[in-house]
Parts: structure tokens; sequence; C-alpha cells
């Protein structure tokens, strides 16, 4: 024990299986969080209606996913849905939208979380009428172009020159992921949209 | 001095200088904090917190380079291989960063295109650095690497040391990968972006810095190479044996599936028994060297990393890291405070521990000390403990308020940022980091004057022959 | 879990290692300056490390399997500096 060759094959040892059981796990977890895998939906869920409830048996709540509710009164096809979602992320990561928001809490703190931001309820409380939208994806683009537009409190969000193109890409990139099952963060999260 | 070593203390200074330009930018971003509509549109806080945060990897990863080129020809008992390339890649490294600086500054960001991801800003944290810049990083490790292992096998030699390094570059090198492609899917973009960030940062880099710290205590403390040897195993197979799937951690809400919960809870609870280790074998070196050494800075620094390492990830991290409370604690400022904590007691403090040892040497002095190292330790130990403590009153009040009561809503954000104890943490996180900044500057000064009279005798000595 | 709950239960946690860390510290300090007080100040941690741990059980809404980690860590924590102590004595020598 009082040899370094002793805990050399420990070192080795210890990685090595910590490694090997890494592997297997990633497997397993990437073949759940692929598009239309066991926790995240398929992108042309932005097609469905998604809600949030309480599920006692998790004891988190979980993603809904309800039927036909069309975003932006269009229908899109899987592969429209699959270049929709590319460019969103594509601006949300050429505009370092992390930097400021959190995506499933990971980011910079500074501005909301983003991961249930479509059903959160402050799209029809305050922005649908303050933007005199008829609908929150309507009331979302509006906001998205021109943030300086609608400040609701000192702390605003900068314009980052974001085109309608952009804009719509990024709220129906937010549609998708408030489907993702995040084993219930972030907590309590309080939506009207529950059915 | 070697060449290598010579290499050695510019990577120090260039160090030393972005710790300086990452203390500015956090001051800005915590200043936006403070004062709403500062700088609003012309230097938002996504640019100031990218500057703070990406300045921070990239000293201590100069740092770490810089301790290498230190120990190593030491260690190998000959100048490094390719040392020619190794200082063209420092100056091209150099020239890279202050690149993607004024980019960051001046263009911030571009349009939905790949023109962006190429040259302006790839928009993940951490990796911001557009793609032509990351292609210059793979090259300086590439170049890094090589001049380690060329080395080696010129000299004919691999020291225990040695090997764990050797070993430790190659996913060092093989994990940066991850900063290139641009995943659609955020739950698989960030799965792999955690590989990258913490098998880095609790794998790699942890291995990395207890290499250094094994090169340097031996010269500090002249402790046996087997004995450090031994030591460095065992924290290998400690870390890397609950840290590995510590990674699961990050795991719990980002769409993996739901035995992460488990796995990460188990594992990065175990975290802080190796942190203790440490903190124990701290308190025995020192004690047994009754804390006499001729470097009394290198020695504090090296304590203070024991400590703060403990403290920072064991203490700070327990806190928030079992799921029923991370639910509430995750990316908040709870978290904020974990980190600064975690990354100045395991890196920081070490990287200002070697920096110490090889001034000692370059300058060839008996003995290190003085007044100036110590206002300059204090104060910046003073300070990042109140920056700590300030984030940790923010963090809880903003779990408390946004998450436990407000139902986590953006609104739920809002009232939580603007609750009184929220504000009054950050109040004093401010104070506590311009404490920090003063303490920065006495470190500057104190690291270009240390031991500046027997200097100048010496060099007077020299001179004659 | 309630908010006053999160906090009393996270303040737990970290008194919970803060105490480990005081008697790692004060037992090797014991051991180097071979002095019955310092011993004294270490064993005073590791019983407040098990009323900490009393408390974490009995009244905080963690899960069974968090509690029976706490448990174990705190029994494992009793040997961990004097396994480290004798180690470094023997590698030393």
């Amino acid at each position: 024990m009082n040899h370094p060759a002793f805990w050399r094959a420990g070192a080795i040892s210890s990685t090595a299986v910590m490694a090997v059981v890494l592997i297997f796990l990633t497997i397993d977890s990437l073949s759940a969080i692929q598009a239309g895998g066991r926790n995240v939906p398929d992108y042309s869920v932005i097609n469905k209606a998604i809600g949030y409830q309480f599920d006692a048996k998790r004891a988190a709540s979980v993603p809904i996913i309800g039927g036909e509710e069309l975003l932006f009164g269009r229908k899109y096809s899987a592969a429209e849905a699959d270049r929709l979602m590319d460019h969103g992320k594509l601006a949300i990561q050429s505009r370092a939208c992390i930097n400021c928001h959190t995506f499933f809490g990971n980011g910079a703190y500074y501005a909301p979380d983003l991961t249930k931001a479509w059903l959160d309820p402050v799209w029809k409380q305050m922005w649908m009428p303050m933007t005199q939208s008829a609908t929150k994806e309507e009331a979302m683009v509006k906001f998205l172009m021109n943030p300086e537009k609608y400040p609701t409190w000192g702390r605003m969000m900068p314009n980052l020159k974001l085109t309608r193109e952009d804009s719509e890409a990024i709220v129906a990139y937010l549609k998708w992921m408030s489907a993702i099952d995040t084993n219930g963060f972030p907590s309590g999260f309080k939506t009207t949209e529950s059915k | 001095m070697y060449r290598s070593q010579q290499l050695a203390l510019k990577y120090f200074i260039a160090a030393i200088a972005l710790f300086g330009i990452m203390i500015v930018f956090g001051l800005l971003a915590s200043a936006q904090y403070v004062h709403m509509g500062f700088l609003f549109q012309v230097l938002d806080f996504s640019i100031t917190k990218t500057l703070h945060i990406d300045t921070m990897i990239l000293w201590l990863l100069m740092g770490f380079m810089g301790c290498i080129y230190w120990f190593l020809p030491q260690e190998l008992e000959r100048d490094v291989e390719g040392i020619k390339l190794a200082e063209i890649m420092f100056y091209i490294l150099c020239t890279a960063i202050a690149t993607v600086a004024a980019v960051f500054i001046f263009v911030q960001y571009g349009g939905s295109n790949e023109f962006s991801m190429w040259f302006i800003n790839q928009g993940r944290k951490y990796v911001e650095a557009p793609r032509w810049a990351a292609i210059g990083i793979v090259l300086v490790v590439l170049v890094f690497s090589y001049n380690i292992v060329a080395t080696a096998i010129k000299a004919k030699k691999i020291t225990g040391i040695m090997g764990v390094l050797m070993i430790d570059l190659v996913p060092l090198f093989a994990l940066y990968l991850i900063a290139f492609p641009r995943i659609t899917n955020m739950s698989v973009d960030l799965f792999w972006w955690w590989w990258l960030v913490h098998l880095w940062v609790e794998g790699t880099w942890e291995v990395l810095i207890g290499c250094i710290m094994a090169l340097a205590l031996m010269q500090l403390l002249g402790t046996a190479r087997r004995i450090v040897e031994t030591w460095l195993y065992i924290e290998v197979a400690l870390v890397l044996g609950t840290g590995i799937l510590g990674l699961g951690h990050h795991y719990f809400w980002i769409g993996t599936p739901e035995y992460w919960l488990a796995i990460g809870g188990l594992f990065s609870a175990l975290e802080p028994l190796p942190l203790l280790g440490m903190v124990v074998h701290a308190v025995y070196d020192a004690g047994t060297h009754h804390m006499k050494t001729t470097n009394k800075p290198a020695l504090y620094w090296m304590m203070a990393e024991a400590f703060g390492n403990f403290l920072g990830a064991g203490v700070f991290g327990f806190m928030m890291t079992l799921p029923q409370i991370n639910l509430f604690s995750h990316g908040t400022q709870w978290t904020v405070s974990h980190g600064h904590f975690a990354f100045w007691g395991a890196y920081a403090c070490g990287v200002l521990s070697v920096v110490y040892v090889a001034l000692q040497k370059a300058r060839g002095l008996e003995e290190m000390n003085g007044i100036r190292w110590k206002w300059s330790f204090g104060l910046l130990n003073f300070g990042m403990i109140g920056m700590v403590g300030a984030l940790l009153i923010s963090g809880i009040a903003q779990a408390f308020y946004e998450r436990a009561i407000g139902g986590s809503t953006i609104q739920a954000f809002i009232d939580a940022q603007s609750n009184l104890w929220f504000l009054q943490g950050m109040n004093a996180r401010l104070v506590f980091g311009v404490l920090f900044a003063i303490g920065y500057a006495v470190l500057v000064y104190d690291l270009l004057t240390i031991g500046g009279k027997h200097r100048t005798k010496q060099a007077a000595v020299l001179r004659p022959a | 879990m309630s908010g006053y709950e999160l906090i009393y239960a996270s303040l737990l946690l970290g008194v919970f290692v803060l105490c480990a860390g005081g008697y790692g510290v004060l037992y090797t300090l014991a051991q180097l300056q071979n002095a019955a007080s310092w011993l004294y100040g270490a064993r005073t941690f590791y019983g407040l490390q098990w009323l900490t741990t009393a408390a974490i059980v009995a009244t905080t809404p963690l899960a069974a399997g968090w509690k029976l980690l706490i448990v174990v860590s705190c029994l494992v924590t009793l040997r961990v500096p004097q396994v480290i102590w004798k180690y470094l004595e023997l590698i030393h020598k």
C-alpha cells in the first residue's frame, strides 16, 4: 500500500471503470434525448397544444402533448419543422441568448429562464395587450424584434436585430423546448396552460 | 534558467494580465445588476459576462501552461523540444485572444448564419470564441502536447508525474473538440457541452493542477518524489473515481433520464471526501515543516488552495447538490456563489502559488517575503469570501422567492430580482468585488517588485563577469 | 419542499461538511502537536456532525436514500482523518 505502483493501478482502474459506466449511460441517454426519443419530442410537436401537469407518481410536473394547435396559423411538415428548429437554434447561438438567459437553468442568470417560457402566463397577461397582438406567438415575435419598446422593468432586453424570420424560429424553438421532460425543472412552474 | 522557463514567465505575465481584465469585466457585470440600464445597448451584460468568464478560463489555462513550461525542463533535466514553435504559439495565442476580445466588444454578434459561428460569436457559454479562434486553441494545445511528449522522448525519461500529465493531455485535447459542432437539439447540445465543461474542469484540470502541485511541493518543501507521486495517484483515483460520474449532477434537468438524479446526487455527494483528504494533507505538510519555508507567499497560496477547494467545492457544493435542493438552487445566483468559490480555491490559488515559486528561482532570491504579499493575500481572499457570501444570500433569496414561492415564472424571476435580500446581496458583492480588485492591484505590485533590492545586488555581482 | 424547508435543509448540509472539515483539521493538529486540547476540539466537531446528521434525518424532507447517504458519510468521516494521518506517516518514513 505504500508503494506508488499500488495506487497507480488504483487510479487507472477506477478511472477506467467509471469511464466505461459513463459510456453506457451516455448511449442510453442520447437515445432518450434525440428529438422523438423518450424524453424529448419530435420537432413537429410545434403543431400541437402543449400543457404542463403535476404527475403524482413522478412527484414532478410533466409536459402534456394535446391535439392540434397551429403556430402562426401554419401547419409545419416534418422537414419544415426541422429547418425551422435549425434556424431557431442558430438565431439563439448567434445572439448568445444564453449569456443573459438560462436554458434548463444553464446560462447566465441575468434574465429569466426560458425552459418553459412558451407556457408562461405573462404573455397572455401582459405582452398580448401591450403589443396589441391576437395570439401569444405574435406577441412574442413583436417583443423579440423590438424588446426596448416594451419594457416591463428596469432591466431591459437589448435590440438584437432579430428579423421576423429569426423571431418566428425562436418562438417555435421555445414551444418545442417546453415539451421536453425536464424531471420537473423549474420547480413548481405555475402555468395557466395545464390542460 | 532554461529557455522554456523564460517562456513560462511570459505565460505568467499574460495570465496575470488576463486575471486583471477578468476582474474589470466582472466589476462591470456586477454593476449591471446594481444599476439598471448601465451600458445598455453599449456593452450589454451578455458581453461583459462573456469576457469575464472567458478570460477566467484563459488566465487559468495560460497559468497552467506557464507552470508546466516552468517545471518541465527541471523535471527532465533538459530544455524543451520544439521551444521555438512554443514561443511562436504564445504570440499567436495572445493575438487571437486580443482579436476575439475586440470582436466581442465592437461587433458583439452577427446574423443567424454560419459566418457568425466562424468569425463572431458561437453563443455557447464558456466556448463563445468563434471557430477560427477555437482552431487556434486546438493548435496551441497540440504544440503544448508535442513539447511535453517530445521532450520526454528525447530525455528518455518518464517520471510518474510525467506519465500522468501525458495521459491527461489526451482528454484535454479531445474534449475541447466539442467546442466546434452546432447541434440543433438543445438537450443533446448541452449533454455534450457538459462533457466539455465538467470533464475538462473537474477532470482534466484537476489532474493537471494535481501534477503541478506535486512538482511545486517537491521544490517548495523538498518533499520526496515517491511521496508526491503516491499522493498524486491517490488523488487521481479519488477525483476521477467520483468526478467522472459526478458529471451526472449536470444531467438532472436538461431532458436526460431520471436515473441521473440518483447517480449525479450520489457521486457529487462523495466529492467532498477527497477534498477533506487534501485539507488533512495540507495541514500535515505545513505542520511537519512548522510553516517554515523560504517562500512564504507560495506556501500560503498553496494552503489557500486546499482550504478554498474544500469550502468552495466541498461545503458550498454539498449545500446545493442533492436533486431535491438543486431543483430550487440550479440556475440562480446560488450557483454563481459556488462557482466563484470553487474556481478560486481549486485553481486560481494554485496558479498564484506556482507563480511565486517560479519568481523566487527566476530572480535568484534566497527568501520570498515582505508585507505586500500579505496584503494582497488578505484582500483577495477576504474579497472573495465576501463576494461568495453575498452571492449566497442573493442566491438563497432567489431560490426562495422565485422558485419556492413564486412558481418559477418570468414574473417570479422579476419579483425575486427586485427583492431586498437579493439586491442587498448584489450591492455587497460589488463592494467586495472592489476590495478583491484592490487586492489584485497589490498582487501585481508585489509580483513586479518582490525581492527588488536583492535582485539589484545580485545583478551587480553578476555584471563584472 | 417549502422555501423554509429548502433553506433549512441546505444550511444543515453545509454545516455537515463544515463539521467534517473542522474535525479533520483539528484531528491533524492534535496529532502534529500531540496535544489533548486539539483532540477535544476535534471530538466536539465530530459530535456536532452527528447532531447535524440527526437533525437532517429527523427534521428535513429529504428522501430516505439521501438521509441514508448522510448517515453513512458521517460514519465514514470518523475514519478519514485517522486513516489519512496513518498513511501519511507510513509514506513519510
